[in-house]
């Protein structure tokens, strides 16, 4: 059951998304799965991409997934269904750092082993994963992740961030230049 | 292109890490129905204070709009002009022609615009200042010579003047002797369903809107296929209808990047193991096919046909397909992907050569470029069902490929790199190498030599 359910996670358009959270509001419990299936992964990696803790970012993904359900009844379909998701997730993960009375990121080192949650990862998921969590900066790292989970466009990315455009399509680049040279150079280390 | 790929791989890293609490979730979700978490961005909740503030706000505006009219046009937005050629960038206008606002649309535009502050600045100034640097920074060259202006303004008249006005400027800017521009314009008018597609794939309205108009032309085009394309390619694969003007052009687009219908059919033979004076009813076409801008060509030779799909940047064979058209003998269609056929083979069933002497059977393997293996007159080489060529070019030839590609020489670029590689289950050389601010990434065909995949990026 939990192996069919991560082969059919694919990526959910955002009408189908919306249409789910009205199911989710009648109570459909299908719709619930659904819902879960299309959040884990960018609710996941938002939070991770903002707390550097992969304890704390299954805490986040676990609230979230919880306080969308409760909320489903007062959202207003906006066609950005994700957006709002991942605002919510956004909210929470300020919270838990507000609670923790830290404001700021943490400057610790996230050991790759620290990541050693799944069976699923393979060594390359480690690498890049800590790539981004030591490598990037906190925008830089919370921008690709967006971006590359959430499907996010750069506009979207800026406007969550509260960013100017610019800003967000420079760090995007440099972001993703850094990652390619650092797994060429890794791929050559290990060879 | 790359960064697709390194994203798929960090979405994928993501999710595998990603715990499975699917079941703890519904149960927990199921006790606290009650919940009701309000997302901080809710709008149907607002301070008392802030109600009253908003009925004084709009009360003010209302009894001073007489003295706010000077400010407001200089404010409004009068026109918009949306400039594409890969880099997107919107200017918006009022109504003396200012720039009111200037916005990148994609990260070629962002870099296009680079510190750049226009508010306040004529038109004329600005398109000056962009044109000079999509120049200064290659975005518009010999290779990419065409870019797509696009007018809204409600007033029709403006519309169509800015235009034309625009059309002649931006000519002028680009062409110099030997180098001449192709610059599109249309008027954009406001459509949401059209701008809605348009902020789906990332492009501007006024690129959606020829998009648009070229994706009708065939059935094998699709929008999604030709948003990504720059305004060069799109133009060339263009088909003007007779008596259409909703695109006005001045001025040809480039095909210099590409390697010209004499390159093309010059591979075409050389694949088939023909030359020139064999063929009769050449026929050639430059078409998007499969993500890529190919040379699809046909001709025949003796009773056979033969028709090519060539690789307009590299000269790749990428599909091939010979028939005999003799009478009475039953058709031995042969069919293949250039390089990596994995498909039936051309066994025995071919004809006799034609008189002439030159084989007209396709070489058994798909190395692009080697001369037809069978001797005339034999059946075909049944061993076309090999997988891959074991012989590599070496990385001395993929050196000077990928350095010939980029029209730079050896001694003259920096960190060099290459390096054999599995990719997509064919063997690869992946290259890198720098010049002058540039980072050039290559792959190349291990057994073909053809350019899979090359990348420019300004550091």
């Amino acid at each position: 059951m939990v192996h069919e359910t991560f082969k059919s996670e694919e990526k959910i358009s955002a009408r189908a998304l919306d249409r789910c959270i009205s199911d989710v509001a009648r109570n459909d419990q299908a719709a619930l799965e659904e819902l879960y299936m299309a959040m884990r992964t960018p609710v996941y990696a938002f939070a991770l991409s903002m707390l550097k803790s992969p304890q704390d970012a299954e805490d986040v993904l676990h609230d979230c997934l919880i306080s969308i359900a409760g909320a489903a009844g007062s959202y207003k379909s906006t066609g950005k269904p994700m957006a709002w998701i991942i605002t919510i997730a956004k909210n929470r993960c300020l919270q838990l750092l507000r609670e923790r009375g830290r404001c700021e990121e943490l400057n610790e080192t996230v050991h790759e082993a620290a990541l050693s949650g799944s069976e699923r990862m393979s060594e390359a998921d480690r690498l890049i994963l800590s790539f981004c969590l030591n490598e990037l900066s906190d925008a830089e790292r919370q921008i690709v992740t967006l971006h590359a989970t959430a499907g996010f466009k750069h506009r979207e990315i800026a406007a969550l961030l509260s960013l100017p455009l610019s800003t967000v399509l420079s760090k995007y680049n440099r972001a993703m230049k850094k990652m390619r040279r650092y797994l060429a150079d890794e791929v050559k280390d290990h060879v | 292109m790359f960064n697709k790929k390194l994203e798929k791989r960090l979405y994928q890293a993501f999710s595998n890490a990603a715990p499975d609490i699917k079941s703890t979730v519904i149960i927990d979700s199921a006790e606290q129905k009650d919940v009701r978490i309000v997302p901080m961005y809710t709008n149907n909740i607002r301070p008392l204070w802030s109600r009253f503030a908003a009925m004084a706000a709009a009360f003010a505006i209302m009894v001073s709009s007489a003295g706010l009219y000077l400010y407001h046009s200089e404010k409004a937005v009068a026109a918009a002009v949306q400039l594409d050629v890969n880099p997107s960038i919107e200017i918006k206008l009022n109504q003396k022609e200012r720039v009111i606002e200037l916005t990148p649309l994609n990260e070629d535009g962002a870099a296009v615009i680079g510190d750049m502050d226009f508010k306040g600045s004529s038109l004329e100034l600005t398109v000056n200042a962009l044109i000079g640097s999509m120049l200064r920074k290659g975005y518009l060259s010999e290779l990419a010579n065409s870019i797509l202006v696009s007018v809204n303004s409600k007033d029709h008249a403006k519309e169509a003047e800015l235009q034309e006005r625009l059309s002649k400027e931006i000519s002028g800017l680009i062409s110099s002797p030997g180098f001449e521009a192709a610059v599109l314009t249309q008027s954009v008018a406001e459509d949401e369903t059209l701008k809605a597609k348009a902020d789906e794939y990332g492009i501007t309205q006024g690129k959606a809107q020829l998009v648009e108009e070229i994706a009708a032309q065939k059935e094998s085009y699709s929008f999604e296929a030709l948003a990504p394309l720059s305004i060069n390619e799109l133009n060339l694969l263009r088909k003007q209808a007779p008596g259409e003007d909703a695109i006005h052009v001045t001025g040809r687009s480039s095909d210099k990047a590409y390697i010209g219908v004499d390159a093309a059919k010059l591979a075409a033979l050389r694949h088939a193991g023909l030359s020139e004076a064999d063929i009769y009813g050449f026929e050639a076409e430059l078409d998007f096919e499969n993500g890529r801008m190919v040379y699809e060509l046909e001709f025949r030779a003796g009773n056979m046909s033969y028709d090519y799909e060539i690789d307009a940047l590299s000269g790749a064979v990428i599909k091939y397909e010979t028939e005999f058209e003799g009478a009475g003998q039953a058709p031995a269609t042969v069919q293949k992907d250039g390089g990596r056929d994995n498909s039936g083979s051309a066994s025995g069933q071919l004809p006799p050569a034609a008189a002439g002497g030159s084989p007209a059977a396709p070489p058994a393997q798909g190395s692009a470029g080697s001369p037809a293996q069978s001797s005339p007159g034999s059946a075909a080489q049944g061993s076309a069902g090999q997988a891959q060529s074991q012989t590599l070019i070496g990385e001395g030839s993929a050196k000077k490929i990928a350095l010939d590609h980029a029209g730079l020489s050896e001694g003259s670029v920096q960190g060099l790199r290459c390096k054999l590689d599995r990719e997509d289950g064919i063997q690869v050389y992946e290259l890198e190498f720098r010049y002058q601010g540039w980072s050039y990434e290559y792959e190349i065909d291990a057994s073909s030599g053809a350019v899979i995949k090359w990348e420019k990026d300004n550091d």
